[in-house]
């Protein structure tokens, strides 16, 4: 076992080929890569450090319709931006619970994304804001929604050579609410029971006129219960509407027993939750 | 090996510093700072809490190389150039906040970053800054009061 | 600010502590050392067919591995109670993570890579007893070889260590208009120390030995070290820096022996220190069973009280077999009652052999006791808290036969706890409350010296072997020698941590050394002022009776007064020099009393809380959280209140979500911080209130008594009191988590 080599590129296209390496290993906040490294889960040959790179500069900008967060935006950035607190209040719940400060400070939401935890805070939120990732590697830069970008537990679209470059969410073209939820057993540094995160937007008749769900800590990976969305989309909100949409939600997902929680358990709060998070993403729409 | 250029506490290095090396033991061992402890080694505690370019973060996530060009504070620079202890020291010290101690130059950063950009927290917002700190001894509370203290607001009671 | 007694002067060593600078063993420099990794299993019980070290030892950096036949021949054992524990694993491994072998490197990295090369050549071994009901079958494996337990051990052949009946009364007449018979559950927690432990070795010219250790009670660390290396004590030096948190887990000897052998071996010191996940591995509560019987009349005075008591001890004993017989000695509380029988046992498991933690046994029986008598309650109509002052002892009563009487204003002490929580307030739907009382007793034996020594210019230095992990020791020694011989608190040094420095103090633990160690202060400062009276009368030419030296001041026959700082330096005249004041607690203890003897004092302790329940999801949130406790005096007001709120913290903590989960194979699946939360800054209940009883109705000096460990004694039935008040669901297993209320709950519909 030999000791690690540890380079800085600053141009992506050199991040690239040193990606193409296949004991190379992209390291942005640490925060995961370097948790399993100290237990010894991970030992790249090649660390490529990813902070360096011009392309993915922390930056949060309103480009075309979006509003795109680089890949080395970190969630303390995030969680204060006004662009972001004001369109998409379920990203700062959500960047808010992640870790600590400590962490929020270094953790980067590409890297939280590219991580693929089932139990992670943000993809939820991602997959209910209809987020995009940005990704660039050997072949070119593609653009693919977060529901495909995960693929299954821990898992990713990403090929071996690329990189998360960017994540991009659509701005609501209607009064829009969102909001995250996260159960677990103590108040911070909590990795979820059951976290969940609901979209809405509401037309001129108050109808809803989009609708996005995402659950974590359900499944292998983070998911987007459709059925739920499509008992939203076009009615008038109601809590008796929320409620089938969290029954429905809770009919796809397929929770395990673990060390946090038992599947029977996790099964029964996702319609509570979801029926939750709706409502506040209503009151937040009807404000707006 | 990799050169970095890192300030610590107002003072210039150049080191050589191996790929695999954190910066908790770079400044535990090369520099002898043994504020900064280790304890869990995985983000969960806080008690490696130093402060970079004015934020906290745990220092057993960071490689040294990542440092070049940072600027890193730790708990040994709290104290005044004439040796004196700073506001949040002496707060600490009054407010009896330090028990065995371990967890306390973690707090300190914590609270040091905290106190530099918001002058004037509420006690929610120093419970959020400082959550990432564990401490097994305090009910957690005589030190929170300990940085509203420092800052120059009410704590319990309201006083000051 | 004057640093006396009743006041709350900073603490001693704190500036230290804000600065950073404060070293813990871990922190300290050793020039040449050598570091050491310890070699375990990823199951608990296996038996252990061959060590390869050759890909070890071929490791750059690696200059040993030890083994078994490192060691001397038989495998030496210690423990507190029973020489049980090797050093290195023999033939089986007995829990998840007992040392089989033990790397020897250049650095701390080289023996981590070195020690995932160590080649175990071992066969996992079925039917591993992790539960009390395991450890009850008589057809499971032994988790100790007959062959170690003690000569004519009638259970050797059972994984029962022993068994601690205690009786009075007459519980087969005994009758009740109304009993409850419940079965609670408490599981493995660990002290969670922020330090992890730490051990150095360094061995001296002459063959003897200096270790640096976070041991709690560096005189016992010291009298292992020499029964197992063979050295006279004279020659084995500990040094016993402020640990970082202590909380029991670090009072016993863990890997020093092992340290030392591997220091002697190279002749270069040794070093190592334990990774958070090891000290799971290494420490941990003892986890109970306890079936509780209780017996009351309509208007619920208690009448009986039974208890089924089965401690799941770990591999080893420590002083586990302690805990449990001291502890189940008062599980029926500090109450009245006239029939008890409490059969209490240490049953032997295959898990991290537990040692002392903050309550000594008294947490896991008020769980049970306490939670029987708020559903006798329920069932009779009656206020809990009317219930307990019922039955309550009061001042001076033999509550336990043959035993110190009760030893303080108990009722006052609940009486206050109900007035802070406002009991009896109305209160908002999904809101409850719930109040209940721990008692534990304090030391029953004990030895402390302590050496004061008032200099020239009247500065003082004080010795006392206790151990300052966090209690704030040192502060309270030093308020004792400011308030006896009117030293300013700035001109006190005091040295702990060194038993070539400090006279011989047993140990540091059930909350004694306020008294103890405090009266040994105490005593030393009157062996210093007596002492002054013969010189200072005999620079006057006066008789020793007719001069005063008294708080802090000199009074000679003509009345004037001089404090004694300056009384000393011109009482020394030419020749300089110092007073030597020593001073000692002895007690003595009574070997036919069942627990070695009388408690010296008792902790008595109320907890009080509000919660709110999320019915849907079971979320439980403390909104209000008081904590009472007997204090006697509060020496610094200030380190009171710090520790009993953190205590209630720690208590909150294994109420609300702490637990060791073991899988089927025994190993410990959540090693560290992630998995095994502890509170953080967020969970602190929004309100949290603590307060003292002060009577001065206690053993030591101004009337004081042991604190520290009273602050979770009660907090779990508090709080499951609480949470049925709030929404009905009765929880009789800990931690009382969200999934667990909304089973509850659900199983209610």
């Amino acid at each position: 076992m030999s000791a690690p080599t540890y380079e800085r590129p600053s141009q992506l296209a050199d991040a690239i080929e040193l990606m193409e390496r296949r004991e190379a290993r992209a390291l942005a906040g640490g925060t995961d890569l370097a948790v399993a490294m100290r237990h010894g889960k991970a030992d790249p040959g090649l660390i490529v450090d990813l902070k360096g790179i011009a392309e993915m500069a922390p930056r949060i900008e309103r480009i075309d319709g979006f509003v795109e967060i680089s890949a080395n935006t970190v969630m303390t950035d995030i969680e204060r931006d006004p662009h972001v607190q004001a369109l998409f209040p379920a990203l700062v719940e959500a960047a808010q619970v992640v870790g600590s400060v400590q962490i929020r400070n270094r953790a980067t939401l590409a890297g939280n994304l590219a991580n693929a935890s089932p139990a992670a805070d943000t993809p939820p939120a991602l997959l209910a804001l209809d987020a995009e990732v940005s990704v660039a590697g050997r072949e070119g830069s593609r653009v693919i929604p977060v529901d495909d970008f995960l693929v299954g537990y821990r898992a990713t679209d990403l090929g071996p050579s690329e990189l998360i470059t960017a994540v991009r969410l659509p701005e609501p073209l209607e009064p829009a609410g969102s909001a995250f939820l996260k159960l677990g057993v103590r108040k911070a540094m909590e990795i979820s029971i059951v976290c969940v995160a609901a979209s809405l937007t509401l037309g001129a008749d108050g109808a809803i006129t989009s609708a996005g769900v995402g659950l974590g800590s359900v499944a292998p990976r983070a998911i987007r219960p459709r059925s739920a969305e499509a008992i939203l989309l076009g009615n008038p909100p109601s809590p008796e509407l929320f409620a089938r949409a969290g029954v429905a939600a809770g009919d796809e997902s397929s929770p395990i027993d673990d060390l946090r929680a038992g599947a029977e358990y996790r099964r029964a709060m996702v319609p509570v939750l979801v029926r939750r998070a709706l409502g506040k993403a209503l009151e937040r729409a009807l404000a707006s | 090996m990799t050169h970095i250029d890192v300030q610590v506490n107002g003072e210039d290095w150049g080191l050589d510093v191996e790929a695999g090396t954190y910066l908790l033991e770079l400044l535990r061992d090369r520099m002898q700072l043994t504020g900064a402890k280790v304890c869990c080694l995985e983000g969960e505690c806080g008690a490696c809490t130093v402060v970079i370019d004015g934020k906290s973060v745990n220092s057993c996530l960071i490689l040294a190389a990542e440092t070049d060009g940072a600027k890193i504070t730790t708990v040994e620079a709290l104290s005044r150039s004439d040796g004196n202890l700073d506001g949040l020291q002496t707060a600490f010290l009054e407010k009896a906040a330090a028990q065995c101690g371990f967890c306390i130059p973690g707090q300190l950063m914590a609270a040091h970053a905290l106190l530099e950009t918001n002058h004037e927290p509420t006690k929610a917002e120093v419970r959020e800054a400082l959550a990432g700190n564990l401490c097994r001894c305090a009910g957690y509370e005589q030190i929170v009061e300990a940085v509203l203290a420092a800052a120059g607001l009410p704590g319990k009671g309201g006083e000051s | 600010m004057s640093g006396m007694i009743g006041d709350s002067p900073p603490r001693v060593g704190g500036p230290e502590r804000v600065r950073g600078t404060l070293e813990y063993v871990a922190d300290i420099r050793f020039g040449d050392a050598l570091h050491v990794k310890l070699v375990t299993l990823d199951v608990a019980r296996a038996r252990i067919d061959s060590i390869d070290t050759s890909r070890a030892e071929s490791v750059d950096g690696v200059v040993s591995v030890f083994t078994p036949e490192d060691l001397p021949s038989p495998m030496p054992r210690f423990g507190p109670q029973f020489h049980d524990r090797p050093l290195l694993a023999t033939g089986e491994t007995k829990y998840h993570g007992e040392p089989v072998a033990a790397v020897v490197a250049e650095t701390p990295e080289a023996a981590a890579r070195a020690a995932a090369l160590v080649s175990v050549g071992h066969l996992p071994l079925d039917g591993g007893v992790f539960t009390v009901e395991a450890a009850l079958d008589p057809s499971s494996p032994l988790v100790q070889d007959p062959s170690i337990r003690g000569p004519g051990d009638p259970r050797a052949e059972s994984n029962v260590l022993s068994e601690h009946r205690f009786e009075w009364g007459d519980m087969e007449s005994a009758r009740a208009d109304h009993v409850v018979d419940q079965t609670y559950n408490f599981p493995m927690v660990t002290q969670f120390a922020i330090e992890p432990h730490a051990f150095v070795a360094v061995p001296d010219d002459g063959g003897g030995v200096e270790v640096w250790s976070s041991v709690q009670h560096p005189f016992l660390l010291q009298k292992v070290l020499s029964q197992i290396l063979d050295l006279p004590l004279s020659r084995v030096r500990v040094h016993a820096p402020d640990p970082g948190g202590g909380f029991g887990g670090k009072q016993n000897p863990k890997h020093e022996a092992l340290v030392a052998f591997i220091a002697l071996h190279h002749g270069r010191p040794a070093r190592l220190v334990l990774s958070l996940g090891e000290t799971f591995q290494t420490v941990r509560r003892t986890s109970a069973r306890i079936r509780a019987r209780s017996g009351f009349l309509s208007d619920g005075t208690i009448v009986f009280q039974e208890f089924v008591s089965d401690f799941l001890i770990g591999a080893y004993v420590d002083i586990a077999d302690r805990v449990t017989g001291k502890s189940n000695y008062l599980a029926a509380g500090p109450y009245r009652v006239p029939n008890v029988r409490i059969v209490a046992r240490a049953l032997l498991s295959h898990t991290t052999p537990s040692t002392a933690m903050r309550g000594f046994g008294a947490p896991q029986l008020s769980w049970a006791r306490e939670a029987n008598i708020d559903q006798a309650a329920r069932e009779l109509g009656l206020d809990p808290l009317q219930i307990r002052l019922t039955n309550l002892a009061r001042h001076g009563e033999q509550f336990v036969p043959n035993e110190t009487p009760a030893d303080g204003q108990w009722e006052e002490v609940l009486r206050r706890t109900a007035d802070l929580i406002d009991w009896g307030a109305p209160l908002p739907e999904g809101r409850g409350r719930g109040l209940a009382v721990g008692l534990k007793s304090g030391p029953t034996t004990g030895l402390s010296y302590a050496t004061v020594r008032l200099l020239a210019d009247g500065s003082s230095l004080i010795f006392a072997g206790t151990s300052d992990m966090g209690q704030g020791a040192r502060t309270i020694f030093a308020q004792i020698v400011a308030e006896e011989l009117g030293v300013t608190h700035d001109r006190i040094t005091v040295v702990m941590g060194d038993t070539t420095r400090v006279p011989y103090d047993q140990q540091t633990s059930a909350s004694r050394s306020s008294v103890l160690m405090g009266t040994a202060v105490y005593n030393a400062c009157q062996d210093i002022r007596s002492r002054l009276a013969v010189l200072v009368a005999g620079k006057h030419g006066a008789d020793p009776e007719s001069v005063t030296v008294e708080k802090g001041t000199v009074t000679l026959p003509d009345g004037t007064t001089t404090p004694i700082p300056e009384a000393i330096g011109v009482t020394l005249g030419r020749l300089g020099g110092e007073i030597i004041g020593n001073g000692e607690m002895r007690v003595e203890g009574d070997p036919d009393h069942p627990l070695g003897g009388r408690a010296v004092f008792f902790e008595l302790h109320c907890a009080a809380c509000e919660v709110e329940i999320d019915t849907e999801t079971g979320e439980i949130e403390v909104t209000r959280y008081v904590t009472v406790g007997d204090v006697g005096k509060a020496l610094n007001p200030l380190q009171v209140a710090g520790q009993d709120e953190g205590a209630a913290i720690m208590g909150l903590g294994h109420t609300l979500m702490e637990r060791m989960i073991l899988d089927g194979s025994g190993r410990i699946l959540n090693m560290g911080a992630v998995d095994y939360r502890i509170l953080t800054h967020m969970d602190v209940p929004e309100v949290m209130i603590s307060d003292s009883i002060e009577n001065a109705d206690g053993p030591g000096p101004y009337g004081i008594k042991g604190v520290s460990e009273g602050g979770l004694l009660a907090t779990s039935p508090a709080v499951a009191a609480a949470v049925t008040s709030a929404s009905g669901a009765v929880i009789r297993d800990l931690p009382i988590t969200p999934e667990r209320i909304w089973r509850a709950l659900q199983s209610r519909l």
